[in-house]
């Protein structure tokens, strides 16, 4: 019958926001900033922390227990004993854990079961195939996205605008693995212009090889960023910052850098480490697709051969890169929005 | 134009691309396609043969009339195995994305209306969660563990939930402060009924848009779940799974792998484009003035 | 005769606008004719719909996408209609400038303000000024709009007040030093005191820049105070244009003079506000005839048949009424013969519905109320005074149970709302006892569900019977007819939606209605017809009124006692006859004082001012 119950917690919502960022602005001292900036550094360790432990008790969860999968399926029970013994596996779970950090603090990742080398061997020379692809795809998709979204919101309604929705549609709706394998019959199989399997050697090669993997990240990328800038843009466009601006005669260019751009710049940073984080899991399916010895198929096929040691380190790189890339996107939208760096809510 | 006397601060609405009047010829496709994939659902008898008898002689057939697409390196027949693959390609990403959607729904309108500590938990949780790559930690864990479909249907149901609920959330947030809601509670209308008959309605449209994306997003990642081979058991007429049997041997016959993309790809677009049209419409319903 | 002798800035001649609807084309506004002198104010004065803006956007060429504009206009001595587009685009700030409704959304929240005010200027070379000059030239600049605090120029608009960024944008607009100046409701969003110093501001700096200003509004106070010349639009044309002398005393168009009348009075209480019926046709319904000849209360057969022309009567006061010659006297404003209604005897009952002791509420370190004590007793009216920040809507939340309070008690109908436990029955006798009715009439209704589905949430809750004949009832009493129960909010106008609104309160037949601000966002047409809907409610059903607005002549109309608030303190409470009357507290006063009043005649002014 009456809403006693949560009466007071909704006084806490309504004029408090700005109250509250007064607040932080007092407690903060000078730096609303900094102290945001530190207080996101903590979390970050504090997630890589627990993610640490969420990888350390991967080897628990298997199937087999820890020894299994360190053995591998076909040890006898011989040699799962003197496994227990040489890691340690009677020691307590604390005790192990820490000595899975210490190991951490080495950059010692372990050693593959699957290819008997150090797991941070395996996992550079993947690395030396996805960055390239990875960097490239989002810097691509980012750039072309904002202007794509740019040039279709200054002509809203057209049949340009029409066009480029649809497309977006497309090809955000289209599983990754389709657009790709689309691409490589196109492109290598029926015109042969590029290899469509394996990385190739180094240098100039590999470039020749990742270009079709490229393009297929970045066209999937680039439906959600063109979409997003197209959204954007077109309400900037149509708030009265703009009107003004040009009733007071000012340049396109001003307009378009100084107001459009800096405006959509605080969602667009947010929403392109967003889309980069979600993009990961496709990556794997790319580097499928292309037979790419990257980090992905690194994860496949341990997954497949129960290389839980390579498991581990995949997914320890990922979340590390995962909270960079927050970490970074923080940073810099607190660089574009002073009302950020004074601690004030900005809608992201 | 407005002359109030104090400025309401409205803020100004995207606009929406695919307004227009009478339903646009891509919605009508659309409908048109999903009513096709539905029969294929209902009727899997529709199937000309067997989808999973293998016939090796038959193996790497192009179109004929008694193949229409074709058969596969087993020589299964493409067209049956498509019809039959309809089921999981369908009901699968529906009830993951109507659960999903489900739960977001719930979540966004407790967070959202009751704030306070509710509100606390719910936005922590999802604010870890969001920051975490979906599929990958799908594939990890549904590979690690070798759990199946439900694994992975349930393992993606929760990594769904991060970004409706902040959508949802942040929607709820905005009418609960409005005036019609305020006037309820003054009212004295109850805490749930203030959420089913104000706030649910409020944010239908939203749900609504939310649920189409969510239906395309699923069949994406359940059908790359697939095609690397986690989830469906093998020999499943699974149109991802079908892809990636197929591809080798596509120069022999295009159709084996280009059929059930083209039907992932029309599926996932259809229902993106029509959740869409929904939207307007709902929205114009009850767009002022 | 100065304004004879002045050049004029800028001359519109027959400038309409269309657009298409549906697929065919509408005709938005039609042959508007304005004439600006150089360093003098012109008023254009329409309600909503009356195609004030598009007037405005159309002179500085920046309509929305979809509408087109044709007829000359000239500045100075150029045609601009010959002008390509890059050469409009240069006229925008070195000719035209333009300043908005809301401060709060027109400057870059990104950008400093110093270098949003110099972003258009260039040196003598041509380019873009040094960084050292482009701050000192804004600092000049600032200076030049009131603003004396160099350090302004390095601040974010976001860290300023409403205020203070009005002027930080009308020193970006004029920092050309353009002809004309176009201001689009400048004030409207701001508070009365801040009001006024914007207004002044305008109007000095139309006069030391030689500058015509064009002030849009939908206010006749304001357009009186700073103008020498007014436009009244209606339905996209003007209808009457005049000296302001010449319109507010001897208005010859129907339409100005109920304008006129249902502006509520600062200094009395009138017995009965005047209303307008009907509302402002859509363009594209607009009638064949004469457009306000569905509304008026002197149409004739003609009237609806012939569209009349603007004509000119005497000196320049042009008026668009084919009638205007016989009903000079109908239509001169009657007010001062209007007996004023003495103020009504409140029968101060013994017992308070409402009463609060020391009420404060706090947010954080802001204090939003620090300690108020009112009593609202049966059957009186209380109004609640202040401008935006005053705590005014947040004592009126608290009183209803929507904010809780810090400390300090609020008794409604013997239940303290302060207090920690209060059972279900407790809430019974607060719901029953004081209802609330919102601001903001386009969200005070659920955009997707119907007018009924509102009320009787209300009427289930008092246990009414028969719902739906008491749902038409309802709907009745607020002067509504029972088949709007159907009907989706989308489908009624901004006064229905508020008379709505009250039918909602009513339904659980409280004794006190709670009203924030809801006349704010109508026309004055309209507001005079909820306002006297209140008063009517107030002595058919004997229910009090807690009475919340910014407006003290809409206060002076509907309630018998006030408190004026600041900063959250009641600084002085009283009959309201008396406080507007003889007001003790300074900031009482200085609220009446900046009530926008005519300017001084004109001929008095060129007597003393100016000789010729």
């Amino acid at each position: 019958m009456s809403t006693t119950g949560n009466e007071a917690a909704r006084d806490t919502a309504g004029p408090a926001t700005s109250d509250r960022a007064a607040a932080a602005h007092r407690r903060g001292g000078r730096s609303p900033a900094l102290r945001m900036l530190a207080t996101r550094s903590v979390g970050a360790v504090a997630v890589l922390l627990a993610v640490t432990v969420v990888v350390f008790l991967f080897v628990h969860l298997a199937p087999g227990g820890p020894e299994q999968a360190l053995a591998g399926r076909e040890a006898t029970p011989e040699q799962l004993a003197a496994i227990r013994a040489r890691y340690g596996l009677d020691d307590p779970l604390w005790q192990q854990y820490l000595r899975y950090l210490g190991a951490l603090t080495h950059l010692d990742l372990g050693t593959s079961l699957l290819r008997r080398e150090p797991v941070t061997r395996s996992i550079g020379q993947a690395a030396g195939v996805t960055a390239p692809l990875v960097l490239i795809s989002w810097l691509l998709a980012a750039v072309a996205g904002t202007a794509l979204g740019m040039f279709t919101a200054l002509r809203a309604g057209s049949r340009l605008d029409r066009v480029v929705l649809a497309l977006t549609v497309l090809a955000a709706s289209t599983p990754v693995f389709a657009t790709g394998l689309l691409l490589a019959w196109v492109f290598g199989i029926q015109l042969d212009w590029l290899p469509v399997l394996g990385a190739g050697r180094d240098g100039g090669d590999r470039a020749r090889y990742l270009v079709l993997p490229i393009l297929t990240t970045t066209l999937v990328l680039l439906a959600s960023s063109t979409r997003f800038a197209r959204v954007r843009i077109g309400q900037i466009l149509e708030e009265d910052q703009v009107t003004f601006a040009r009733a007071r005669g000012l340049s396109t260019s001003y307009v378009l850098v100084r107001i459009v751009l800096r405006n959509a710049a605080v969602q667009t940073i947010t929403l392109s480490g967003a889309v980069l984080i979600a993009m990961l899991g496709g990556l794997v399916v790319v580097e499928q697709v292309f037979a790419l010895p990257g980090l992905g198929t690194l994860l496949v096929t341990a997954i497949g051969a129960r290389d839980i040691p390579v498991i581990q380190g995949v997914t320890l790189v990922v979340a590390v890169a995962v909270v960079v890339v927050n970490l970074v996107v923080d940073l810099l939208c607190l660089a574009v929005d002073p009302r950020m760096r004074r601690g004030l809510e900005v809608d992201r | 134009m407005s002359p109030a006397g104090i400025v309401l601060a409205r803020r100004p609405r995207a606009r929406r691309f695919l307004a227009g009047p009478g339903v646009p010829p891509g919605v009508a496709a659309a409908a048109l396609f999903l009513g096709l994939v539905a029969v294929w659902v209902v009727a899997p008898g529709l199937a000309p043969h067997d989808p999973a008898l293998i016939r090796p002689g038959d193996a790497y057939q192009g179109p004929s009339s008694a193949h229409l697409l074709g058969t596969d390196p087993l020589g299964r027949d493409v067209l049956s195995r498509l019809i039959d693959g309809a089921r999981t390609a369908v009901l699968a990403p529906l009830a993951l994305a109507a659960g999903t959607i489900a739960v977001s729904t719930t979540l966004a309108v407790l967070a959202g209306y009751l704030r306070g500590w509710v509100d606390a938990v719910i936005s922590r949780v999802v604010d870890v969660l969001y920051s975490i790559p979906a599929l990958m930690v799908a594939i990890v864990i549904v590979g690690v563990t070798g759990g199946g479909f439900g694994l992975s249907i349930i393992v993606l149901l929760v990594f769904g939930l991060p970004a409706n609920v902040r959508v949802l959330r942040a929607a709820v947030m905005e009418r609960a402060a409005l005036p019609y809601v305020e006037a309820a509670r003054t009212l004295g209308v109850s805490t749930p009924r203030i959420m089913l008959t104000q706030l649910v309605p409020a944010i239908g449209p939203l749900v609504i848009t939310s649920f189409f994306l969510q239906i395309t997003f699923a069949i994406v990642d359940l059908s790359s779940l697939s095609f690397l081979g986690l989830g469906v058991p093998p020999g499943a007429s699974d149109w991802g799974r079908m892809m990636a049997e197929n591809r080798a041997t596509m120069s022999a016959n295009f159709f084996s792998t280009a059929a059930p993309g083209l039907c992932l790809a029309a599926v996932a677009v259809s229902a993106n484009v029509l959740g869409d049209w929904l939207y307007t419409r709902y929205e114009q319903a009850g767009r002022s003035r | 005769m100065t304004s004879r002798i002045s050049p004029t800035a800028l001359v519109a001649t027959g400038l309409s606008v269309r657009g298409v609807r549906g697929g065919a084309p509408v005709g938005l506004t039609s042959d508007v004719d304005i004439e600006v002198p150089a360093g003098e104010a012109v008023a254009i004065v329409g309600e909503s719909g009356s195609g004030k803006s598009l007037t405005a956007r159309a002179l500085l060429s920046l309509l929305p996408r979809g509408l087109a504009s044709s007829g000359t206009i000239r500045i100075g001595d150029r045609d601009v209609s010959l002008l390509d587009d890059a050469e409009r685009r240069r006229l925008r700030g070195s000719e035209l400038a333009f300043v908005m409704q809301d401060p709060f959304t027109m400057l870059n929240p990104l950008e400093r303000c110093g270098s949003q005010v110099t972003a258009a200027l260039r040196g003598p070379d041509g380019r873009r000024l040094r960084k050292a000059a482009a701050r000192d030239e804004a600092v000049r600049r600032l200076a030049e709009v009131g603003i004396a605090d160099p350090a302004v120029a390095d601040r974010y608009p976001f860290e300023l007040s409403g205020g203070m960024r009005q002027r930080v944008a009308i020193a970006a607009a004029i920092a050309e030093n353009p002809a004309v100046l176009i201001a689009d409701e400048p004030t409207t969003a701001l508070d009365v005191t801040t009001q006024k110093e914007i207004l002044d501001l305008l109007e000095r700096l139309s006069r030391s820049h030689r500058m015509g200003l064009v002030l849009i509004t939908h206010d006749l106070r304001v357009a009186f105070s700073v103008c020498t010349r007014i436009y009244v639009m209606y339905a996209g044309e003007i209808v009457e244009a005049g000296r302001p002398v010449d319109v507010r005393n001897r208005p010859r168009h129907p339409y100005t003079a109920g304008l006129l009348r249902t502006e509520p009075p600062l200094d009395r209480r009138v017995h009965r506000l005047a209303r307008i019926p009907g509302a402002v046709p859509a363009p594209g319904a607009r009638p064949a005839g004469c457009r306000f000849a569905p509304r008026c209360g002197w149409a004739e057969a003609d009237c609806h048949d012939h569209h009349p022309a603007l004509t000119v009567l005497h000196l320049d006061h042009q008026v668009r009424c084919r009638r205007a010659d016989e009903l000079t006297e109908q239509l001169r404003p009657s007010r001062t013969d209007e007996p004023p209604e003495p103020a009504v005897a409140c029968a101060a009952s013994d017992r308070a519905l409402i009463r609060t002791r020391a009420l404060r509420r706090t947010y954080g370190p802001r204090v939003a109320v620090a300690g108020a004590d009112i009593e609202v007793h049966a059957g009186e009216s209380v109004g609640l005074v202040g401008e935006s920040g005053s705590g005014k809507t947040t004592l009126a939340r608290m009183l209803v149970g929507l904010t809780r309070p810090s400390s300090g008690s609020v008794e409604v109908g013997g239940v303290d709302l302060a207090s920690r436990h209060l059972s279900s029955a407790d809430w019974a006798v607060v719901r029953s006892t004081a209802q609330m009715a919102f601001q903001d009439p386009y969200s005070t209704l659920n955009p997707h569900r119907t007018i009924g589905a509102a009320l009787r949430d209300g009427l289930r809750l008092v246990g009414a019977e028969d719902i739906h004949r008491r749902t038409d009832e309802l709907l009745e009493r607020v002067g509504l007819s029972g088949d709007h129960a159907r009907r989706m909010p989308a489908q009624l106008s901004g006064g229905e939606r508020q008379r709505v609104a009250i039918a909602r309160a009513l339904a659980r037949s409280p004794r006190v209605l709670v009203c924030d601000e809801i006349v704010s966002a109508l026309d004055v047409s309209v507001q005079a017809h909820i306002l006297n809907l209140l008063r009517d409610l107030q002595v058919r059903l004997g229910l009090s009124l807690v009475f919340i607005t910014h407006d003290l002549a809409v206060a002076r109309q509907v309630t018998d006692r006030i408190y004026v608030l600041k900063d959250g303190e009641i600084v002085e409470q009283g009959a309201t006859g008396d406080v507007l009357d003889h007001p003790r507290h300074p900031y009482t006063q200085r609220l009446v004082a900046s009530v926008p009043s005519p300017r001084p005649d004109p001929g008095t002014e060129l007597e003393r001012g100016k000789p010729a």
